[in-house]
């Protein structure tokens, strides 16, 4: 099996397989790109500025785990039903991260076009959001209450679901 | 080292204000009711861009409904509200069959004597008036889990019911007066209205049994007047009714009313109702009985209301409901705008006594593109 070089933007570089390192779209296409100006021979080494050594390093965690054998490139076909409930699992544990990390891991599955990471990505940050009220909301992702009172105020009266259970929130 | 990775942090935790636009909507694509209306609050950012996406949301989540209401002008964050409320309220439908099979002593004359005087007492104390809907839905849960033993102590369920309601809408307004709210919530109070039949401790007794046969579904789900006052308002900014044609509003409280006295009506779906009460009063009237932006609103076509509106129809021209009917004529005799003196007039008869109304037909402009078809949420 081929393998690549994926450099970070502190430059290092990981060595992982065309495979795994082809869940990423943007990659991908970097690959067919290089390829076909060096030539199949040439080793491939591919530099991705926009994402830092630590982040790259839990992008291709997920890469490798979802091209290990009985996975085709999508990671969706073919999958039996035990490894797609072993797959889950994983899944859930590799979500148990830091906000920071996780908006560096969304940031990046954005930009190599990672489309399951994202999607796992998305649903890790929505299910922080679940049940908080909006001042909790606030304080768990560092957002600065920037409306001017007159607007809140106007939220506050149009938007009563969103300000319902503060009180029952408060208590918990 | 240290310094700069703390700094870094800073940067950091500031960074999910400036998500690229396409990551935000995806993220928000994760999140309905509730918690999506809490994301956009949080930040003016997210705020600005509420509109477009309720409007997402909506056409993912109902898209039968979008394919059909997609093209007309649509306040979009109301309109989501609608039907994620039209689904929650199916959640917790009292089922007749359930309540039938029940209750041996209990039948339906029963409980419209008992609600028609949960209404007089509502208008005696001047509650809210969404409070004693609340109360009739509790009654029914607890007639579908409950078997009353005998007819004496019926009444105690009612007053439990409305003692709970009121307690649930005093939380959430939140802003009374602590000691007003003590002194209306007093068992002896309850205890008082019965004639003394029962005893505070009684009275104090059966609600908790209330409260624990609600479940949270039960306690926030809407009830049908205010499914009739957001139909009101949308049918006055769509510029269906003029704001001053109250005479419309009122009738259609009042069928309203007289439904929640009926146990057939009361087990069907409280935006239903409230949608065939309007278009019924609007009919009475003359209006265009049931216009386009009612059908996207709602999610209800004309055909899906025909049976409701005959039904209603029919109770409407065969409740006695004298108590109410008088209490009613009394508060609103009065009111009305003087343009419209002749309405008044009329919706006060129609108030008065019992007067049969035709079957409704169903001819009306039905939307083109779905007439046989049900766009809402099943």
């Amino acid at each position: 099996m081929r393998t690549v070089i994926l450099r970070s933007s502190d430059g290092a570089d990981h060595i992982v397989s065309s495979e795994a390192a082809s869940l990423s779209r943007t990659v991908q296409s970097l690959l067919e790109e290089l390829e076909a100006k060096e030539g199949e021979e040439s080793p491939l080494i591919v530099p991705l500025p926009n994402v830092c050594d630590c982040t790259l390093r839990k992008v291709l965690q997920y890469c490798i785990q979802h091209t290990e054998p009985g996975t085709n490139l999508t990671g969706r076909i073919h999958v039996s039903e035990t490894r797609r409930r072993d797959l889950e699992v994983w899944d859930r544990n590799y979500m148990l991260v830091s906000t920071d990390e996780l908006y560096h891991l969304v940031m990046a599955a954005h930009y190599l076009n990672v489309p399951g990471l994202l999607e796992l990505c998305c649903e890790g940050i929505a299910n922080l959001i679940r049940g908080k009220s909006p001042q909790h909301v606030r304080q768990h992702f560092g957002l600065v209450n920037n409306f001017e009172k007159a607007e809140e105020e106007d939220i506050r009266r149009t938007n009563l679901w969103a300000l319902v259970d503060e009180k029952e929130l408060a208590k918990k | 080292m240290v310094v700069t990775r703390s700094l870094f942090k800073v940067y950091v935790r500031a960074a999910f204000e400036n998500l690229p636009d396409e990551l935000l909507m995806e993220i928000l694509a994760h999140l309905k009711d509730r918690d999506l209306g809490v994301a956009l609050c949080t930040s003016k950012r997210f705020y600005a861009c509420r509109e477009a996406v309720w409007r997402e949301a909506s056409a993912k989540r109902w898209p039968t409904w979008f394919a059909v209401a997609r093209g007309s002008e649509i306040p979009w964050r109301r309109q989501y509200e609608m039907l994620s409320l039209r689904e929650r309220e199916l959640l917790v439908l009292p089922s007749l069959a359930a309540i039938q099979k029940k209750q041996t002593v209990v039948n339906a004359q029963n409980r419209a004597v008992l609600t028609e005087w949960l209404a007089e007492v509502s208008w005696d104390w001047q509650l809210e008036s969404t409070i004693v809907f609340k109360a009739a839905a509790y009654l029914d849960h607890y007639l579908m889990n409950h078997s009353v033993s005998e007819l004496g102590g019926f009444q105690l369920v009612g007053i439990a019911c409305l003692r709970v309601a009121m307690g649930d809408v005093q939380q959430r307004s939140g802003q009374q007066d602590e000691e007003e709210e003590k002194k209306a919530m007093d068992p002896a109070r309850f205890a008082y209205i019965s004639d003394r039949t029962y005893t505070a401790a009684q009275v104090e007794e059966m609600t908790a049994v209330v409260q624990t046969s609600t479940c949270d579904d039960l306690r926030t789900c809407p009830n049908a007047k205010m499914f009739l006052r957001s139909f009101w308002y949308r049918s006055v900014q769509g510029g269906a009714i003029n704001k001053e044609e109250m005479h419309i509003y009122t009738l259609a409280s009042f069928f309203l009313q007289l439904a929640l006295l009926d146990l057939d009506l009361s087990t069907l779906p409280a935006s239903l109702l409230a949608a065939c009460a309007l278009a019924n009063s609007m009919e009475l009237f003359g209006k265009n009985v049931w216009p386009n932006t009612l059908q996207h609103y709602s999610a209800y076509t004309a055909a899906d209301l025909a049976t409701t509106r005959t039904k209603l129809n029919q109770v409407q021209g065969s409740t006695a409901a004298e108590h109410i009917r008088a209490l009613w004529r009394k508060h609103h005799e009065h009111h009305g705008y003087e343009e419209y003196r002749e309405e008044w007039t009329h919706a006060l008869q129609v108030i008065a006594s019992p007067c049969p109304a035709p079957a409704v037909k169903c001819t009306s402009d039905t939307m083109s593109s779905s007439s046989t078809q049900t766009i809402g949420p099943m």
